[in-house]
């Protein structure tokens, strides 16, 4: 599977992109020329410089050190979302999937309920609940999210349900816990894997629209979609100010993406001519 | 050993005639067996004839609409189909130490596993360097042979086939079974065999049940077995006979 996923050129460069990223985005001191929240109200929207590479925003604040600084919010706050996403995802689905009858019943009826709500407004009815705050984004991103992944594990379980090698471990009296952790879940784990990679690019827009709504991560922290939001106020004046976050969110989510398809390709086992 | 006491069996049909209706397809009708221990059964009967839906009955992962089972000692069970019987992701000791740690908690006693499935692979006849290998890195047979070092591991006292040598060469089939034989004698175990081939149970088995449309039709012992009487056991017989006259 990894010599499948080594060979696939497209993957490859994508994890390089996502790495380099993570990497910047965890050491942003050390790349960061400027202190991010520095205003500089004399330099404020400069043009690109060997000083500012991208340009300073509203406040003289470089654009650079913001774009790195901010790779910590967005990047980070999406894969929590996920993490939360497909942890509860995975849990309610393996019990629906696994134990069907009346706890299949139940939590499939609940995640009925979840998905018929429109996505965009409950985030927001649960931010207005909850009041703006970024962990306030995260757990309403988790709580619409959970109910899709909870009927994609729950079917991919019931799949896997029937084998012979759960029926063998069934037969012979073995737990429920080795037949859920040991056989099922390491089954469905690649197709989740895929699932969760194309949607961490849909965290990551989710975030960044939240907080160029002004809902989700508050000024001054930088994070893209905020900073595209400032940058929308001078659309007109300094349309260069939405370039550098606008381009970022867009070859983040893109890469994403890619390797989801990548992912896809490389763990599919009837596909051979990679 | 295992007695079954006028089971009833049937699934809810999914093309029923009413709104809501409950209608069932009885599969299994008032079928009653008894295996005395060390007994070799066959259970003889055509696709559909419910003969897997019995196996699954008897080893408890179906449980009928009426009548009463009774099955002394741990059971374990070897499939027919030998790819997607052991989990792709398992290697081979793997495979065999999940029978083990079942038996570690059952019997409440330590087992060196590593030794163990050693120990069992020399049984079966396969190599011992097999313990890393996957599933996919094993023949048909090889398979099935650890398939069955894994059934052994459990220490049961019966083992169900559903059907376990049907996908096999005749080579390998009367390798499988030899061994069968040989693993039967030494742990003095109880079988019963599930197939639609008459041959592997005249060549194996004791006594044979003649499974026809969810009923038992016809038991006999293997030496009477030209003496049988229902249409369906004589059809089956005869097929076969014709074969080999056929060849002459």
């Amino acid at each position: 599977m990894w010599r499948r996923l080594y060979k696939n050129k497209m993957a490859m460069v994508m994890i390089g992109i996502i790495l380099m990223t993570t990497i910047i985005g965890i050491f942003a001191p050390f790349f960061a020329p400027h202190d991010s929240y520095k205003i500089n109200i004399l330099d404020k929207y400069a043009p690109y410089s060997l000083e500012y590479p991208l340009g300073t925003d509203n406040l003289g604040r470089c654009i650079l050190s913001r774009m790195i600084y901010g790779i910590r919010p967005t990047l980070f706050l999406s894969l929590l979302t996920m993490i939360g996403t497909i942890s509860i995802g995975t849990v309610m689905g393996l019990l629906a999937g696994y134990f069907t009858g009346i706890i299949d019943e139940i939590i499939m009826r609940m995640v009925d309920v979840m998905l018929s709500f429109p996505s965009q407004i409950m985030v927001f009815a649960v931010v207005a609940l909850l009041g703006v705050d970024v962990r306030n984004v995260i757990l309403a991103n988790v709580f619409i999210k959970w109910a899709w992944y909870a009927r994609m594990i729950r079917t991919n379980v019931m799949k896997y349900k029937d084998t012979n090698y759960v029926l063998y471990s069934r037969c012979i009296g073995n737990k429920e816990s080795f037949i859920l952790f040991r056989h099922l879940l390491p089954s469905i784990s690649s197709e989740m894997a895929v699932l969760a990679t194309l949607d961490i690019g849909w965290a990551i827009l989710n975030i960044s629209t939240l907080s160029f709504l002004g809902l989700g991560v508050q000024a001054p922290t930088p994070e893209w979609g905020a900073m595209l939001s400032e940058a929308k106020n001078v659309l007109t004046t300094n349309p260069n100010q939405m370039i550098a976050p606008g381009v970022a969110i867009v070859i983040l989510v893109a890469a994403f993406n890619f390797l989801g398809d990548a992912l896809r390709d490389a763990l599919d086992p009837k596909e051979k001519n990679l | 050993m295992i007695t079954l006491d006028k089971i009833n069996v049937g699934f809810r049909k999914e093309n029923t005639t009413k709104l809501f209706g409950k209608e069932k397809k009885q599969v299994l009708f008032d079928v009653s067996m008894h295996v005395n221990q060390g007994e070799c059964i066959g259970l003889l009967g055509e696709s559909g004839s419910g003969k897997s839906t019995l196996g699954r009955i008897i080893c408890g992962l179906l449980k009928p609409d009426s009548g009463t089972i009774n099955v002394t000692g741990p059971i374990s069970i070897v499939f027919q189909d030998y790819t997607t019987s052991a989990n792709p992701r398992f290697t081979v000791s793997q495979i065999i130490k999940e029978s083990l740690s079942v038996r570690e908690r059952t019997q409440g006693i330590k087992i060196e596993k590593e030794e163990e499935v050693q120990h069992l692979l020399e049984l079966v006849g396969l190599p011992k360097d097999f313990v890393t290998r996957y599933p996919h890195e094993l023949s048909g047979g090889q398979l099935q042979r650890v398939c069955i070092a894994r059934a052994v591991a459990l220490q049961p006292k019966t083992i169900l086939f559903d059907e376990a040598i049907s996908s096999l060469d005749a080579h390998t089939q009367v390798q499988i079974m030899d061994l069968l034989l040989k693993i039967k004698k030494q742990f003095n175990l109880t079988y019963v065999f599930i197939t639609h081939d008459l041959t592997s149970v005249t060549y194996f088995c004791d006594r044979v049940l003649f499974l026809y449309q969810g009923r038992v039709v016809e038991e006999k012992k293997v030496t009477d077995l030209a003496r049988v009487e229902h249409d369906y056991a004589k059809s089956l017989l005869y097929s076969i006979v014709d074969i080999r006259s056929n060849e002459k």
